[in-house]
């Protein structure tokens, strides 16, 4: 191989790793911003979305009032037997969350309890509850899977 | 010449591995800052969600607020303070003395003393209102409850420095029969008195023999209108349980509502009377007053005689003698109307029953008993009076104190009485009522 031979083969070497940057360099950007959004949303999804559920329930009037007062004695009597109104509240959180593990807690009882699942995010609200002069208000927590 | 290509070749290598490693390496950083960002932005969220659900909870602490102010308002009658009250419940009416609650003001101020207390019981140090107003309006079937301020709610969040600001202004409707409740009770107990009503149809069908009986010409110690009642007129007891029947028998559904009377006191009393045309002082009639008895004079007892002596001289009634003959020494003596007079028949001392009364009125005196060994006479100073065209008149008294109660049966919401659960709301007041205060 004469020195142009070899002249030749360091700028195809050189080219090569000029043309492999230039293009490489944008499609690897590209990959990891990619993956960067995909895990930016899911994070942000995951996170965020039993906020944006709880706050979804609660905004239907009835659930809330319902949550507010199901520890009532005569709730039963008046509102509806407890475990319709648990299995209504598991069918809509089904329904917000699209999965089938969530976990929803009035104070520390958990009221509704779908699949035996790890809960990823638990966010929490005060509601307010019928007079009482002891406690005017309670926690309502949401764990979503 | 020869050792330049692979220099060049190394130098372009560095420089691609060092430019594709800063663009990975960027990448890597700015995933961790967004990663920071991202769990920023999901406490903000949090936070904006807690601040949310309290503007959705206002509504729905507006109606707990309003429930337990008319179930706690009207429970004692619709008044704060009752100027007249009775085991705490207010006196509507006392007789013609009336008190109708301004109970709108009243449960409306209940109301924002408790929704004033949910307002500062809600995320404790982060939530804080300002100075708002807070006006019930009232329709037939429902109120209106509208919450407003000029300023805005605020929320504050201090692990992340956020102020958050949402308009204040929020209405809720609450079913409730409440207008009705109170017009009933006003209707029936203040502008118009049904325990009259009652008391008034449980007398209007008594016999008028009942009411008012005729007995012609009497002596004045022969009136008598109770002993004259005939027997078909109820005794005051039956009376009664008439009354109470008829005030229990205005208990019933009201559009709606249920209307309960509880009569825990109930009294009927009947009085007579006596009306006449004219009267005179009559003989017939008997003596009302009497003069003094006239005194029974005494005489000394002579010593026991062979023959016949009589100290007060032979049958002389108003004095007191003694006979003594030969048997023994005897002295006039009786008892109440009847004296025992001796007196000397030949040489024996003898006697005779006198009738006292006879005797003081054959002496022109009205009247005579025994008194002292002699009669006694006294004359009438007064006599009876006679009275003609004689009526017996009965009235009749009756009052009750009756609880009212006034349920809102359409309407049930969660209330705090002893503990919480679903309540009607219940007006409950008394009213005392009846043609005499029998009651106080």
């Amino acid at each position: 191989m004469g020195l142009k031979g070899f002249e030749a083969l360091t700028i195809a070497i050189i080219g090569l790793i000029v043309v492999i940057s230039l293009f490489l360099l944008p499609f690897i950007a590209l990959v990891t911003f990619r993956y960067h959004i995909i895990a930016l949303a899911k994070l942000s999804y995951e996170y965020n979305s039993a906020d944006i559920v709880l706050l979804e329930l609660l905004e239907h009037n009835k659930n809330y009032q319902y949550l507010a007062e199901m520890d009532l004695p005569s709730f039963e009597k008046y509102v509806m037997p407890k475990n319709s109104f648990v299995e209504n509240l598991n069918n809509t959180l089904k329904l917000l969350t699209l999965s089938n593990c969530s976990k929803l807690y009035s104070n520390s009882n958990i009221i509704v309890s779908s699949g035996n699942c790890e809960v990823k995010n638990v966010t929490w609200v005060e509601i307010f509850v019928p007079y009482n002069p002891k406690s005017l208000v309670k926690k309502s927590s949401l764990g979503v899977g | 010449m020869k050792g330049v290509g692979p220099v060049a070749i190394a130098l372009v290598a560095a420089i691609a591995f060092l430019v594709i490693s800063g663009a990975v390496m960027n990448t890597a950083f700015y995933r961790i800052e967004n990663m920071a960002f991202s769990v920023k932005d999901i406490y903000v969220i949090s936070e904006i969600n807690r601040f949310e659900s309290i503007k959705i909870g206002l509504p729905i602490a507006a109606n707990y607020s309003f429930c337990q102010a008319l179930y706690d308002v009207s429970k004692f009658g619709g008044f704060i303070k009752p100027e007249k009250s009775f085991n705490g419940i207010a006196i509507w009416r006392n007789y013609s003395w009336t008190n109708f609650p301004n109970y709108h003001y009243n449960i409306t101020n209940k109301t924002y003393e408790f929704f004033e207390n949910y307002l500062s019981s809600i995320y404790k140090g982060q939530f804080y209102y300002p100075d708002y107003s807070l006006i019930v309006n009232e329709f037939d079937d429902f109120v209106e409850i509208n919450f407003s301020s000029k300023d805005l709610l605020g929320y504050r969040s201090p692990a992340l420095n956020l102020i958050l600001n949402q308009d204040p202004n929020v209405s809720t409707n609450f079913s409730t029969l409440m207008k009705k409740m109170y017009s009933l009770g006003k209707e029936k107990f203040v502008d118009k008195d049904s325990i009259e009503e009652a008391r008034e149809k449980t007398f209007e069908n008594l016999p008028e023999e009942c009411k008012i009986k005729e007995m012609g010409d009497l002596c004045e110690q022969d009136i008598n209108p109770e002993k004259a009642l005939p027997e078909n007129c109820p005794s005051e007891e039956s009376l009664k349980n008439s009354f109470v029947d008829n005030i229990n028998s205005l208990s019933g559904y009201y559009d709606g509502l249920y209307l309960k009377l509880n009569v825990e006191k109930a009294l009927v009393k009947r009085t007579s009377d006596f009306v006449y045309e004219s009267k005179e002082e009559a003989k017939k009639c008997g003596c009302k007053l009497f003069g003094n008895f006239t005194s029974v004079e005494q005489t000394s007892p002579p010593a026991k005689s062979s023959v016949c002596v009589d100290s007060d001289g032979g049958k002389v009634y108003n004095k007191k003698g003694y006979c003594a003959d030969s048997t023994g020494v005897y002295s006039d003596s009786g008892s109440e109307k009847i004296l025992k007079e001796y007196f000397c028949n030949r040489d024996f001392c003898d006697y005779e029953s006198v009738d006292c009364d006879s005797w003081c009125k054959s002496q022109g005196y009205d009247d005579g008993i025994y008194l002292n060994g002699g009669c006694s006479c006294r004359k009438c100073l007064k006599w009876n009076e006679f009275f003609h065209g004689v009526n017996y008149t009965y009235s009749y008294f009756a009052a009750a104190r009756v609880l009212v109660s006034i349920n809102d049966t359409k309407n049930i919401c969660p209330a705090y009485d002893g503990f919480t659960d679903y309540r009607n709301a219940a007006l409950n007041f008394y009213t005392i009522s009846g043609n005499m205060e029998l009651i106080s």
